[in-house]
């Protein structure tokens, strides 16, 4: 598995520009020079969400770019080919403000008002109810499990 | 003259005074029932109705900010990355519960919609209300529902999670730091997890971990599902 992780990620690096961006290449540029880290590290980042488009475009299934951008990058970070200072300002930016992106899809919500009206109370139902028993599911197939690992534990 | 509001730099100060205005009434109140992107998307549709601009026009200029919703959902692997110690302690654990929680919000939302006679559209956008927002958007927008509405009830379940956790630890005992952070995590997400947040830094961690997980297994769950004609 790991090697297989390796491949992909060096395919990746190769194929795309993430590996010249990376620092070590060019010593003259320090990690301490604060707009330029912020400006690489928003070169790496977006380079990597290329990859992703790249890659679900080129999946033969519905592979969303997002998603796909996701496991690239925790593929490029578990092979430590990405180190987390290498992006860890703009990864925090984004992770701080993360529903700023949402609300420009959210206010389409207008266009399907008289579609959601008609049946609104049924769909709060709906979320309040799966919600509980989400919430309650969660909770003790978690607790079942440790405490069954924990008496293995135990025997063994 | 009215071209001038499908301009990004329309759009983009809306959205971002809006947003801030929703975070300094969060701050002030404290309480999860007051969300800053509800606020801002309540405030923008207000603005937008009264001044009568187009959503169409809005959307255009604030498609620079769409874009970057990529960025926004794959630094999630940064912070899964980051809580990797906590998340290998329990890591078969947090695993089985994140599949239990994904299972059950998928049945649950299909029982309930049939025993409430929900609109097919409305059910599919429901489906993946528990995933974390930028995963329950994507998976939406492939089985067929509303992205838009899905957002919508993505937060509504996040701030009835919020809201209704500490009720549900209440009556029924719950005590297990870890356990508590995973059903915070796979039952309303984000928004839940500042709730977990409140209670140990274990359950923080447990709870950012299980929504990622949550929501690849939903993303998962619901992909085979769909290729299967499960919902068709």
């Amino acid at each position: 598995m790991a090697a297989i992780c390796d491949i992909i990620s060096k395919a990746l690096c190769c194929g795309l520009w993430v590996k010249f961006i990376l620092p070590g290449d060019l010593p003259i540029y320090s990690w301490g020079l604060c707009v330029l880290k912020v400006i690489r590290e928003i070169a790496i980042l977006f380079s990597v969400c290329f990859a992703g488009m790249l890659v679900s475009s080129l999946a033969p299934f519905t592979l969303p770019a997002s998603i796909a951008t996701m496991i690239i990058l925790f593929l490029l970070l578990a092979t430590k080919r990405v180190k987390v200072k290498h992006i860890e300002t703009t990864a925090n930016f984004f992770l701080n403000n993360m529903m700023v992106f949402f609300i420009p899809v959210s206010v389409g919500i207008v266009s399907n008002l008289p579609l959601v009206q008609k049946q609104i109370f049924q769909l709060l139902a709906v979320c309040v109810l799966s919600t509980t028993t989400t919430f309650l599911a969660a909770y003790y197939s978690t607790k079942l499990v440790s405490s069954l690992i924990k008496k293995h534990k135990g025997h063994s | 003259m009215m071209e001038i509001f499908k301009s990004s730099f329309f759009a983009i100060p809306l959205i971002l005074s809006t947003y801030s205005l929703g975070v300094w009434m969060h701050k002030k109140t404290n309480s999860p029932l007051v969300n800053p992107m509800v606020i801002s998307m309540l405030a923008i549709i207000l603005l937008l109705t009264v001044f009568g601009i187009p959503v169409e026009y809005f959307s255009e200029g604030a498609s620079t900010i769409s874009n970057l919703l990529i960025p926004a959902t794959a630094v999630l692997a940064v912070k899964v990355y980051m809580e990797r110690e906590k998340l290998m302690a329990n890591f078969i654990p947090i695993l089985v519960g994140c599949f239990a929680g994904a299972v059950t919000s998928i049945i649950s939302v299909i029982m309930f919609s049939k025993l409430f006679g929900l609109d097919k559209i409305l059910f599919l956008s429901s489906l993946p209300k528990s995933a974390t927002t930028p995963i329950a958007l994507e998976v939406s927008a492939m089985v067929g529902g509303i992205p838009s509405l899905t957002v919508a009830l993505v937060v509504v379940t996040g701030i009835f999670g919020a809201v209704a956790g500490p009720v549900i630890i209440k009556l029924f005992h719950m005590k297990s730091h870890v356990c508590l952070g995973v059903a915070y995590g796979s039952a309303s997400h984000a928004i839940g997890t500042s709730q977990a947040l409140k209670i140990s830094n274990d359950t923080g961690a447990s709870s950012s971990v299980s929504i990622v997980i949550t929501g690849m297994f939903i993303y998962l769950i619901l992909f085979i599902m769909q290729n299967t004609g499960f919902l068709i």
